[in-house]
């Protein structure tokens, strides 16, 4: 047999004149760089309109633990929730929203098991590289107890961040240079900025406010169970996604205070279309109740569609399954957790099964 | 006279995002053609991955060496977990029609062999495989780009060479 090193060396070199170049990839990297932007901004504007005139997601002044009720997730923002500014996104942990600059991506926090951030801002998950050499220009922490690989390791030095529910001490604290820590206490919830730029940290600690959303309590004492108010015909209009952890990272129990809502999302009619045509598509399993054994983590996939109609989909991420409206379980496949695992739920769900071994609990 | 006037204080001649893709896109786009084994693939890959370091030009140009920024942006997105799980429901290893005039039939088994290869390694194998035959770079280079540790970087080549070594062996024995 030939020398393998060299077959290697030689054969690699001949694949790859296979290629065919000419595409214009520069003109599309400014292309889509352009679309992203302006989608940016145009959510953000539109998060503007939301708040402004009452329709979309929700900002309630109170702290209701009431369970998912269906219908449109309804907005009851309080005198004082201020608007999200343009370029701003709404972060939520349990029952506290704060406003952090869009570009900025998630990660963890004191208190949990990773400090730095995890995720770009784009969803994808950022490699050691990038933690270290600052792609990000600053992200979301949260104090999440479970995880694949812990780390103590600070965050990058001149990165910002915002740490929700992180166990700081009330206080600023200097980090050098410019850079400023300060932690203060909102609705019973610490929340830290840091940042040399003392006008994004004021602009994000004075935007933490309480928040109740209709769709995602901000505790639970278990996995709701999936419900749905439609008979056929259903057209979705949105997607709100919740992710909950149990409180003490572990699997709950009668003797535990239950389930803590970690992160929402609220995603246009694209993905919600998405999701609700690929659960009808996936073989259904059962049903059983896997989501009723949690493991700790789960997903509430709230579908608000026409009509006030709605679906909600329950994913428990110790199950390779989603429990739809029925309670039905459905196979969980790439087609029914793309349209929601985006973002920061990458960053919160670590127990995912399908975004930590893709491929052992889909397809075969 | 410049006297006084250290080198590190000149003006760095910074090119254009432009001029340095024009000048760097074919070997980033055979590179990413090798780690995805899709024309098309590869392209998005490229793409993505100057869109990265088109948003972060400034900074990613005035580093020493702006190709390995956007190499390991692409072996990211390779290596993504979403490229995973697309790759699992796509066909692999697509058997191109190849110019056989003259070539020896063992040239032709191990180009299919390597071919396969490709298709099957998981992604971070695949890419540490790319990067040391293709590219010739040392393991503590792939290491750097892979985000893992030299002997992990290690690890990937020697398994893909275990692969590898089994494929010619099935060749080897369909021949016999």
């Amino acid at each position: 047999m030939r020398d393998l090193e060299q077959t290697l060396r030689e054969e690699l070199a001949q694949l790859a004149d296979e290629v065919v170049d000419g595409a214009p990839l520069a003109q599309r990297a400014r292309t889509a760089r352009l679309r992203r932007t302006r989608r940016l901004v145009g959510a953000a504007a539109v998060a503007v309109l939301v708040a402004a005139g009452g329709v979309g997601v929700a900002l309630r002044a109170s702290d209701s633990g009431a369970p998912p009720t269906g219908g449109a997730p309804t907005v009851h923002a309080s005198d004082d929730a201020p608007a999200v500014p343009v370029g701003y996104r709404l972060e939520v942990w349990q029952d506290v929203g704060v406003d952090v600059p869009s570009i900025w991506g998630w990660g963890g926090a004191p208190g949990g098991c990773v400090t730095g951030p995890t995720v770009a801002a784009d969803g994808h998950r950022l490699t050691a590289g990038e933690r270290a050499d600052g792609v990000l220009l600053g992200y979301v922490g949260r104090p999440i107890a479970q995880g694949g690989s812990c780390s103590s390791a600070p965050p990058p030095a001149a990165l910002s961040y915002v740490w929700l529910g992180a166990d700081v001490p009330v206080g600023r604290v200097h980090l050098g240079g410019d850079r400023i820590q300060e932690t203060r206490m909102v609705a019973g919830v610490a929340v830290t900025v840091a940042s040399a730029d003392a006008a994004v940290r004021e602009r994000v600690l004075a935007s933490a406010h309480r928040v109740a959303l209709d769709a995602c309590p901000a505790r639970l004492s278990s996995p709701p169970d999936p419900s749905g108010r439609d008979a056929g015909g259903f057209v979705p209009v949105s997607l709100q996604v919740c992710a909950y952890a149990s409180v003490d990272g572990t699997a709950a129990s009668a003797t535990t205070d239950g389930y803590r809502l970690l992160y929402a999302e609220q995603l246009a009619a694209g993905p919600a279309t998405d999701l609700v045509d690929a659960v009808a598509d996936a073989r259904p399993l059962g049903q059983y109740s896997c989501f009723g054994a949690s493991g700790g983590e789960w997903a509430l996939l709230h579908v608000v569609g026409q009509g006030d109609r709605s679906r909600d989909y329950v994913v428990d991420l110790s199950c390779p399954s989603i429990a739809d409206e029925t309670g039905l379980q459905h196979r969980l496949t790439p087609a029914d957790v793309l349209p929601w695992a985006t973002g920061g739920v990458n960053a919160v769900l670590h127990a995912n099964p399908l975004i930590e071994v893709p491929g052992v609990l889909i397809g075969d | 006279m410049d006297v006084g006037v250290s080198d590190r204080l000149r003006p760095v001649a910074v090119p254009s995002f432009d001029e340095w893709v024009a000048a760097r896109v074919v070997p980033l786009l055979r590179f990413a053609y090798l780690l995805t084994g899709s024309q098309s693939e590869a392209e998005d890959a490229v793409q993505g991955a100057l869109e990265r370091a088109l948003a972060a030009w400034p900074r990613v140009s005035r580093t020493d060496d702006p190709e390995t920024y956007v190499r390991r942006m692409i072996v990211n997105q390779h290596i993504s977990v979403w490229r995973r799980w697309r790759r699992r429901v796509s066909p692999v290893a697509v058997v191109r029609e190849t110019d056989t005039a003259g070539d020896p039939g063992e040239e032709v088994a191990a180009r299919e062999a390597v071919r396969r290869l490709c298709a099957m390694l998981p992604p971070t194998q695949r890419a540490a495989v790319v990067l040391r035959y293709y590219e010739d770079r040392d393991y503590a280079e792939i290491a750097a780009l892979l985000g893992c540790a030299e002997a992990t970087a290690r690890s990937h080549v020697h398994r893909a060479l275990r692969v590898l070594r089994g494929e010619l062996a099935k060749e080897d024995e369909d021949d016999a």
